[in-house]
């Protein structure tokens, strides 16, 4: 475990965030903060599709509705207590997601994106429609707070600290999962799939599996959020929502969890520092973005790791040996 | 047609050769790439496979290791049809490929692509490799192991942190053999592991066939530097049009009137058509 927490920095860093409470008071910063926990527990989830297995998903926010409204009308509808709904909006949005799943194992690239896209907009149309079940474009409202054993969160203060752990142990597992054997499966996958079958990985099994992990952990992230905001409507889940959780992944960095923590920190925080940006947070996401797949397309996490190395890239590029002939495919 | 598949308890049959491919056919569209080509082969051997550009050497590696559904045809593997298992299932039973095109995990590093060689041969879930840290750490630190020994033994130890797309090009095809040897084959598939290399290193990937093939692996290599080929082959299979045209010893082969006949005749052919 203590080699665990040095090889990860960020295990020491996220607990660590705990002692703000003893330095501010400030429920609008700590509303900040909570909503951006949210978003690190989403673009970690979104990273698994996109930045590891090169899936790419561009219709998150699907599965982060999903498991909001699953736990707000099981509290709501069934009385279920809150860690119940929470766990099970996990796994019901799994669930969902492994059903996307497999007619997305078909499709690649730009056509998976826009299949994706498009569930993003028939899952806010359904809850949009679906009047007598979702409430329609009124939403849900009077989700209850979070009733964990002992204590009730209240505050945005409760809330921060419960973010944290949160976004701590999914962080955690997470990592466990990809820094070893199922990540870099991942990976291979996304380098070379018909390399990654010849050595032996199941190309169906992982695509379904990280699918449903990825919707777990988004759904687990809309549960936080229902129970937090206590009041949801299906503008919260639509293709804005979407977009913006792949600027944070692609600023922090495809393929690397921590840059994800840090993508979705920075995008969530720098509107609000700067309040005039507020109103243009969506044209930020685009620019974000844009500027990152053009000029820095390791993200920040991979210009951490080679500084310097953005101006180079495009020479280095094509410095493989190519073959012209391809083959085998399947 | 999926052939029946055995079970294990039946298939030790001693008088069984290991690789029994029987008329394997495929075709794309209406270009017949492979016609009832037959090949047997025994255990423990090196088996040429040669043939002019586009007699289907490669098609056969496809089919043998489950990248292209063949037409018709069996492949018993030690009794056991293949034929209509999976690529996953074929690599865990011992059957694996090289590409002659190169297929590496180009931003993962050498030493990382080595690992997924041993991905076949590892066994934590997804779960325990979430919670029980324990077993997977153990599980990590053999494949860290295994594939430094591995790497070692085919001289690429130095590169092992290496991004896997900035080897040469020899290294790159080492890389490739090193990945196929971590799944522990029985049977290795090799699709012109020489291209691209210098003689030295040809000279020496001829060393290491051999020695891959003293630890009990049967080797099955297309090449078309004859010279290699014929030096390391205890027999030859000769392709061509999609057809077997010949198969023996290196000797005998070299000295088929009909083998000459395609390599020596391959432009008149291809016009007199
Ligand atoms: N996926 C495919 N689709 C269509 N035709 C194919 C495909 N793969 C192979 N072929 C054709 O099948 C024939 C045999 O090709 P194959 O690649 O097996 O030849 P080869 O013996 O490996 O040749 P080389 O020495 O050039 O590698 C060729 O005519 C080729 O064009
Ligand atoms: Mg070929």
């Amino acid at each position: 475990m203590p080699g665990a927490v040095r090889r990860n920095p960020a295990l020491v860093a996220l607990p660590l965030a705990a002692i703000l409470p003893f330095f501010v008071d400030n429920n609008y910063v700590f509303h900040i903060l909570v909503v951006a926990g949210i978003y690190m527990v989403l673009s970690m989830s979104l990273n698994l599709l996109i930045g590891y297995t090169g899936l790419f998903s561009f219709g998150h926010a699907a599965f982060y509705g999903t498991g909001a409204y699953a736990s707000a009308l099981l509290s709501l509808g069934c009385g279920l207590p809150f860690p119940a709904a929470f766990l099970a909006s996990g796994l019901l949005t799994a669930v969902f997601g492994v059903t996307v799943a497999f007619p997305a194992l078909r499709l690649k690239t730009i056509f998976l994106a826009i299949a994706t896209l498009g569930l993003n907009e028939i899952v806010r149309l359904f809850l949009t429609n679906l009047d007598d079940v979702t409430g329609g474009p009124a939403g849900l409202p009077g989700i209850p707070l979070p009733d964990l054993w002992l204590v009730r969160l209240e505050q945005p203060q409760d809330f921060y600290l419960a973010a944290i752990v949160f976004v701590t142990a999914a962080y955690w597992a997470l990592s466990n999962l990809l820094l070893k054997r199922h990540g870099r499966a991942l990976k291979a996958i996304r380098d070379d799939e018909i390399a990654a079958k010849a050595v032996g990985v199941n190309i169906t099994s992982y695509k379904v599996a990280v699918f449903g992990i990825s919707a777990f952990f988004a759904g687990l992230a809309g549960s936080f959020f229902a129970h937090y905001i206590t009041y949801i409507s299906p503008d919260s889940f639509g293709l804005s929502e979407s977009f913006a959780i792949i600027a944070m992944v692609a600023l922090g960095g495809m393929g690397d969890l921590r840059g994800s923590l840090i993508g979705a920190f920075l995008l969530c925080v720098i509107p609000e520092v700067f309040r005039s940006l507020h109103d243009f947070r969506e044209l930020i996401y685009g620019f974000t973005i844009m500027l990152i797949v053009r000029m820095l397309p390791g993200g920040i996490a991979g210009w951490t790791r080679n500084p310097g190395g953005w101006l180079r890239r495009r020479r280095n590029d094509d410095s493989r040996p190519a073959d012209p002939r391809r083959e085998a495919e399947s | 047609m999926i052939p029946g598949r055995r079970t294990r308890g039946e298939r030790r049959n001693r008088n069984m050769r290991m690789v029994e491919v029987r008329k394997a056919s495929k075709s794309f569209g209406g270009l017949s790439a492979l016609k009832d080509v037959d090949l047997g082969m025994e255990d423990g051997e090196i088996r040429g496979l040669i043939g002019p550009n586009g007699a289907g050497k490669t098609t056969l590696f496809n089919l043998m290791a489950g990248n292209y559904r063949a037409d018709s045809g069996s492949f018993l593997f030690d009794g056991q049809e293949m034929f209509g298992l999976g690529i996953d299932e074929r690599v865990s039973l011992g059957i694996v490929r090289t590409f002659q095109n190169i297929r590496l995990f180009g931003s993962m590093t050498v030493l990382d692509n080595v690992k997924m060689g041993f991905h076949c041969r590892a066994s934590t879930g997804w779960l325990s490799a979430a919670f029980n840290l324990r077993r997977s750490a153990r599980e990590e630190a053999w494949m860290a192991s295994e594939g430094e020994r591995l790497l070692d033994e085919l001289d690429l130890l130095p590169h092992r942190g290496e991004q896997a797309k900035n080897l040469s090009y020899g290294n790159q095809r080492r890389l490739e053999i090193a990945r196929a040897l971590a799944t522990r084959p029985r049977l290795l598939m090799l699709d012109e592991p020489a291209a691209g290399m210098n003689e030295s290193e040809g000279r020496q990937l001829l060393d290491r066939i051999r020695a891959i093939r003293r630890s009990g692996i049967t080797i099955l290599v297309v090449e078309h530097d004859m010279n290699l080929l014929m030096t390391v082959s205890d027999r030859v299979t000769v392709l061509a049009h999609g057809q077997k045209i010949a198969e023996g010893t290196p000797a005998e082969v070299q000295t088929d009137g009909r083998v000459i006949a395609e390599y020596l005749g391959r432009e008149a052919d291809a016009s007199g058509h």
